[in-house]
């Protein structure tokens, strides 16, 4: 019960606030009021611009402890929320999700407060009507997005749906309305948004960002439903359907998201970046390119949020914590996001399309042995260090900096040991070999600064045996300073949107399943395939985290299909280790090995954590979720 | 929240009195006073020389409806629930089964025929003949006896027909069991009804105690008893389907239909997860209240699982609600279903068999899986609905029903005969009887 | 985030003048065990992601649930609780659901639960022959639900079990159990070499999982094995 106090005390200053009439009475003369903002154009310009920043969109600067972190203290230390899901693993760190983490309550009624009172200001502005219909639209779409950013992570909520009048306490009080009754506000809210909007496209919300975003909030919805009861609750929550989706309301949520994607693909507005490369390394840095500067995509991008100013909020950090070590260029704490083998082993090889394709080791073909090297097993030799991944989708190349690869004009060293002529291997250990003339050294270099895998000197260099790529700025040195990057995010883009529609035909089995199992190919074929998959749940579900690895799309994908406490049962992550063969000498080969991350716990996800707690109930009075 | 209860309990201890032991603890809590003196009143003692049902306890029952009328029947009800709200006639139809009619002594032509042209029949309840007949399969079969159904809302002074119509049907089958001794009890279903509905159960349970002499182990001593009274069951409390009556009302009629001296015992028809509170059942700790008071529950199992999910479903639910009626001293019957159909009723042809009866491969899922939780005695629901399709009477197989129109009925499966379900529930019979020898596995029919 | 701090400092400091938050530092405790109600042994547990007992302290509206975690054998304890009365109820556990009772919690309480244990486990032997540690065991579960799985688990640490184990062989059954069949599960030592070394000591445990909603599995005691 101690621990309630704090949030009680926090929930409950706005309170004391509020009944001090007497100080807030007081006009300060440094600031605007409300009627002087709103009665100048550029004023309603600027809070509406104020509200877009406050949107929780889950990009660079999305970290476990909320969005736009980097407008406070910004050093997280490089942790990423990819980390607490099967695509990365931090160089130090194996923090799993806490209580604490993800939340987004007190801000996000902060931004709804805002916007009813932009909603209820918006019949009275000297403004003509075209222009108050895109106000309407806009303001719908960010309330829209605000309840879709709550429902995701507490289930049912109060629905503010207008300003709030000052009056008692209690008269503040709004009980959790039903989880669904949540999402259907979102739903409607997004129809709202997409009756108002145009279709001018730019950085503001047009009426294709609010399909994208029904898109996107149906399909969550429609997963809740379908597989709620792959991991049921219990409890008052639950019993009052303000946590859970009954599954008979699956089917209404997939149109919805069958509906909405499918207006986006009929506008003919957008269309996928560079959708018929000529091989694969064009495919790759296609791919690149399109998280490198997404304005150079503008028929893919639907919603960017724009990176501008280094040095402030407006800037971000991706570049100083994940380029790898050897290009820090004076930054002492690089290299922090390492893509897990478990993800590389996802994409598929040109070899055997349509499926994962694990990385193979060993003549046995065997790759679920992770005991460790041993010199009677039989590993494939491979001529260079990256030989290996030689036939895998374009994207693991685009996404990851694999080892012995070019990043910046320099290869990217990475390797955790060598093999010596006596079949002894050195493994994560500092050490060196003369044989001959040569000199070999394990980490493949001799210095520190020369290398970017495994060495654990400053926690910089990645232990799973990849570096990370996608979003990285390959044309600038790394400025090493706090928010220096100016990479744009986008939001929402138009292969979102695709995969969106193949998930909700197949899991549903209605709508054109012709045209999912298409867009679903137009993707492959964008990274370089050229035969055609069916389209079933399991391809559209690897196709998803090839293709949107890293945008933070995961984590949501393995809560709203309920399948984070499956797949997070005692798990632990994996380690591809290169090591050059000195028994091959004088030819120079490779051997690769399969390990669990070293230094790492295996991590259960707990059945709660599919909701976060409600924050302050002591004082608002809400019913709290499940076993908290 | 403490004033709340307080104010519950003493609203309980006006109405019951003293009659409620149980509530005693509560009074700790709620910090009242703890209620006038009491006045021993004498229980009710009963003679129950004769009886041959003094406990539910070991039985198999059956729900008998009992609603249905014919066209030409001395009820003038017409096609009373068979008809549908669009009529009765092909195309138009409440029920999903017809009645296998080989044996009836008295039947009616129905306006439906079958495909060789012939006219296809029905039977009335109202004749004493019909239900003769049903009871008369209940004795051959080892069912031990069903439990009357008399809707509220339709046995109201101000619903003559259908109180002339269900207490022709009682008089009916009380004389049918007394014949065939099988057990009989009467069971009130609160659907429909509201909060000043109660009053017209209290009435007419007092008008048919005395014109039926229920209560005379000479005149009925096959009426089913237990804790040493006369069982009354009372279904359908603590529901969140919008009912326009309150577990508090149900609570109140119970308290008085026992009074001091414990007149009856209660037999409540509860939903499916009481226990719990959730899904289909409000979540008002009154009810458990109101089922400490009742001698037996019977939660409603109908559609609230299927063969796939029922290991799965009722596992926890029937040890959890075993292991909490023998811990609060209720008795627990589990009910039993054939499978369900509906697809006439709702005019939806994808409600026909909506849930499969699997050669009586789901029934017996149930009676093994009560048995084997330990559940002492079924409900099986219903003798003669064919309205929802979950009749275990002798109907037509599938490919002997009548036409229908644009619809069609539904029937038993083609290789079963159509006394199978009678056969199969007999069988559940002997085994929560004690006899033959059973298990998991169906009975193979000789 | 310099202003934040000063709010939360200011307040705490505020609220900590006040006398009526000078509350004694909680000194009542709860301790107690699991007790299969036929056989009368403890009922093992999971001590991540296993069986918790939820306390709901009176006096409070809305009040936020506590939950004990209890050990692997069965047994619980907390000494940091505030004594009062709670109502405490054993939820999502490995056994028939228990209702809510209600309980004073004073210094040194306890309360010990009867329990029906969905699966128990029976004649449970786990050796190590040649190159691998064998179980066999018996199931008799108490309830009708399908059995979902059987696994056997490795770990160092003697609170092995499904959610904490370096090396497992798992089973899927989804199928009712005969309580005469002996089931048996191998882990293959020189395959998980990286993780059971020869030479050291691991705690073996076997476990099987109820087909039922928010069920937790039901175990043997663990054994300790040198391979």
């Amino acid at each position: 019960m101690k621990n309630q106090k704090i949030f009680i005390l926090m929930v409950l200053m706005p309170f004391l606030l509020s009944s001090c009439q007497k100080v807030l009475d007081l006009k300060p003369t440094d600031k605007l009021q409300p009627e002087q903002l709103f009665s100048d154009p550029e004023g309603v310009k600027v809070y509406m611009a104020n509200l877009y920043y406050q949107l929780p969109i889950e990009d660079f600067t999305f970290f476990r402890q909320g969005v736009n972190f980097n407008g406070g203290d910004p050093n997280n230390g490089g942790f990423a929320p990819a980390m607490v899901t099967d695509e990365a693993m931090h160089t130090e760190f194996g923090d799993f999700i806490g209580n604490d983490d993800f939340k987004w309550w007190e801000q996000g009624y902060k931004l709804i407060r805002e916007v009813n009172l932009m909603i209820d200001v918006i019949p009275t502005l000297a403004i003509n009507e075209a222009e108050k219909k895109a106000l309407i639209g806009e303001s719908a779409f960010i309330r829209a997005y605000a309840y879709f950013s709550l429902a995701k992570r507490y289930g049912g909520v109060p629905l503010i749906k207008g300003s709030q009048p000052y009056g008692s306490p209690e008269s503040l009080k709004v009980p959790r309305s039903t989880e669904k009754e949540t999402w259907d506000f979102v739903l409607q809210e997004c129809d709202v948004a997409i009756e108002n909007l145009g279709t001018e496209k730019g950085r503001r919300a047009n009426k294709f960002t609010a399909y994208a975003l029904k898109s996107r909030a149906a399909l969550h919805a429609a997963s809740l439903a379908k597989f709620g009861s792959r991991a049921p609750l219990t409890g008052d929550a639950v019993t009052k359907k303000l946590v859970g989706l009954d599954a008979a309301t699956a089917a209404g949520y997939y149109d919805a998201c069958i509906k909405a994607s499918q207006a986006v693909i009929a506008s003919g507005q957008y269309s996928l970046f560079r959708p018929n490369p000529a091989n694969p390394a064009e495919a790759a840095e296609n791919y690149r390119l399109l998280f490198e500067n997404p304005n150079s995509a503008p028929e893919e991008a639907i919603f960017v949020k724009g990176y501008a100013l280094p040095g402030t909020s407006l800037g971000h950090n991706y570049d100083i914590w994940y380029q790898p070590a050897q290009l820090a260029n004076g930054w002492p704490h690089p290299g922090r996001m390492n893509p897990t083998l478990d993800l590389v082993d996802t994409y598929e090889s040109y070899d055997a399309p349509g499926k994962s394709a694990p990385i193979v080791t060993t003549s046995d073909g065997i790759t679920g042995d992770y005991n460790g090297y041993s010199p009677t097993k039989n590993y494939i030799r491979y001529d260079s260090p990256n030989a290996i991944f030689a036939n895998k989708d374009a994207r693991l190349w685009g996404t990851a900096v694999l080892p012995g690869t070019l990043w910046k004009n320099t290869p990217i060293i990475i390797q955790a040991g060598y093999v010596k002529p006596n079949g002894e291997a050195v493994i994560r250990v500092k050490d060196q070999i003369t044989i001959g003339n040569n000199t070999f050294h394990t980490y493949g270099a001799a210095s520190v600064t020369q290398y970017s895998g495994f060495d654990t000197y400053g926690g910089n260099n990645t232990r799973t045996g990849f570096s990370f790529k996608k979003f990285l700025n390959q044309q600038k040195p790394v400025v090493a300073g706090w928010n220096q990057s100016t990479t744009d995010f986008m939001e929402f883009r138009y292969a979102e949107v695709l995969l969106n529609y193949a998930e909700a035909v197949v899991e549903s089995g209605t709508g054109d399943a012709v045209l999912a199992a298409k867009v679903l190919n137009d993707i492959r074929k964008r990274a370089a395939h050229t035969t055609n998959e069916p389209l079933t749940v399991e391809n559209v579900q690897r196709e998803r985290r090839v293709e949107l690895s890293f945008e933070n799309k995961r984590f949501w994908d393995l809560i709203r299909r309920r399948e984070f406490h499956t797949e997070f049962n005692n798990r632990s992550m994996h380690t591809l280790l290169p090591l050059q063969d000195l028994r091959a000498l004088p030819a120079t080969k490779y051997i690769f090995v399969r390990v669990v991350v070293p230094n790492t716990n295996p991590r259960t996800f707990e059945p709660k954590t599919y909701y976060r707690y409600i924050p302050g109930i002591g004082t608002n009075g809400l019913v709290q979720n499940p076993q908290y | 929240m403490i004033t709340k209860k307080t104010g519950i309990l003493v609203v309980i201890l006006a109405l019951i009195g003293f009659s409620c032991s149980k509530s005693d603890t509560d009074n700790a809590n709620g910090g009242g006073d703890p209620g006038p003196p009491q006045i021993p009143v004498k229980e009710i003692v009963y003679d129950e020389t004769g009886c041959l049902y003094t406990s539910y306890n070991n039985l198999v029952m059956a729900g008998y409806q009992g609603w249905f009328a014919a066209q030409g029947d001395d009820s003038n009800r017409s096609w009373y629930h068979y008809r549908n709200d669009c009529g009765f006639q092909p195309g138009c139809a409440a029920v999903d089964f017809w009645p296998d009619m080989a044996e009836y002594s008295k039947k009616y032509i129905s306006p439906f025929s079958f495909a060789n042209g012939n006219a296809a029949y029905l039977y009335s309840p109202y004749d004493e003949e019909s239900v003769d007949l049903h009871f008369k399969w209940m004795k051959d079969y080892g069912i031990d006896g069903v439990f009357m159904q008399r809707f509220v809302v339709e046995v109201k002074d101000s619903n003559p027909a259908g109180k002339g119509h269900f207490n022709k049907v009682l008089a009916n089958a009380l004389k049918a069991a007394k014949k065939y001794s099988r057990a009989i009890g009467v069971m009130y279903d609160l659907s429909g009804c509201t909060s000043q509905d109660m009053a017209a159960l209290e009435k007419d349970w007092a008008e048919i105690q005395a014109e039926f002499r229920l209560f005379d182990n000479v005149a009925n001593p096959t009426y089913i008893r237990h804790n040493k009274k006369p069982l009354l069951t009372i279904w359908g409390t603590g529901f969140n389907d919008n009912r326009k009556y309150s577990i508090a009302d149900v609570q109140q009629t119970v308290s008085r239909l026992k009074g001091p001296e414990k007149k009856v015992s209660i037999m409540l028809g509860v939903p499916y997860y009481w226990r719990t509170l959730n899904n289909d059942t409000e979540n008002s700790p009154l009810l458990h209240a109101l089922i400490k008071q009742a001698d037996i529950i019977m939660p409603w199992a109908v559609g609230r699982y299927n063969a796939d999910n029922y290991n799965q479903t009722a596992g926890t639910v029937l040890a959890g609600d075993i292991q909490w009626c023998a811990n609060n001293n209720i008795t627990y019957v589990p009910l039993v279903f054939p499978g369900f159909s509906w697809g006439n009723l709702k005019k939806d042809p994808s409600v026909y068999n909506s849930i499969p009866r699997g050669q009586g491969n789901f029934l017996w899922k149930q009676v093994a899986g009560a048995k084997i939780s330990g559940a002492k005695s079924l409900y099986v629901a219903m003798f003669d609905e064919i309205d929802e399709g979950t009749a275990i009477f002798k109907a037509l197989r599938e490919n002997e029903v009548p036409l229908n129109g644009s619809g069609k009925f539904t029937g038993i499966e083609n290789n079963l005969q159509s006394d199978y379900y009678l056969w199969l529930t007999g069988q559940a019979a002997n085994w929560f009887h004690n006899t033959g020898n059973y298990s998991a596995v169906k009975p193979i029919r000789p | 985030m310099k202003k934040i701090h000063i709010y939360i400092l200011a307040v705490t400091l505020a609220f900590s003048a006040c006398k009526l938050d000078n509350l004694e530092k909680p000194a009542a405790g709860l301790s107690g065990k699991f007790i299969d109600a036929q056989t009368n042994e403890l009922v093992q547990q999971d001590i991540i992601r296993g069986t918790q007992i939820e306390l709901k302290e009176h006096g409070y509206d809305p009040v936020s649930s506590q939950f004990l975690v209890v050990k692997t054998d069965g047994t619980y304890e907390n000494s940091m609780l505030f004594a009062n009365t709670y109502t405490i109820q054993p939820v999502r556990g490995n056994f028939i659901a228990v209702e809510p009772q209600e309980f004073k919690i004073s210094p040194g309480s306890t309360l010990d639960f009867k329990v029906v244990p969905y699966i128990r486990i029976r004649e449970a032997s786990i050796t190590k022959t040649g190159n691998k540690i064998v179980a066999t065991f018996k199931i008799q579960q108490n309830i009708i639900s399908n059995v979902k799985k059987i696994g056997l688990y490795a770990h160092v640490d003697s609170r092995v079990g499904e959610p904490m184990r370096q090396a497992a062989t798992e089973r899927e059954l989804n199928a009712v159990t005969d309580a005469n069949q002996v089931y048996t599960l191998e882990i293959d030592l020189p395959s998980n070499s990286a993780v059971l070394k020869p030479g050291n000591q691991y705690y073996f445990r076997i476990g099987a999982l109820i087909d039922a909603s928010e069920a937790k599995l039901n175990y043997a005691p663990a054994v300790r094995i040198t391979i």
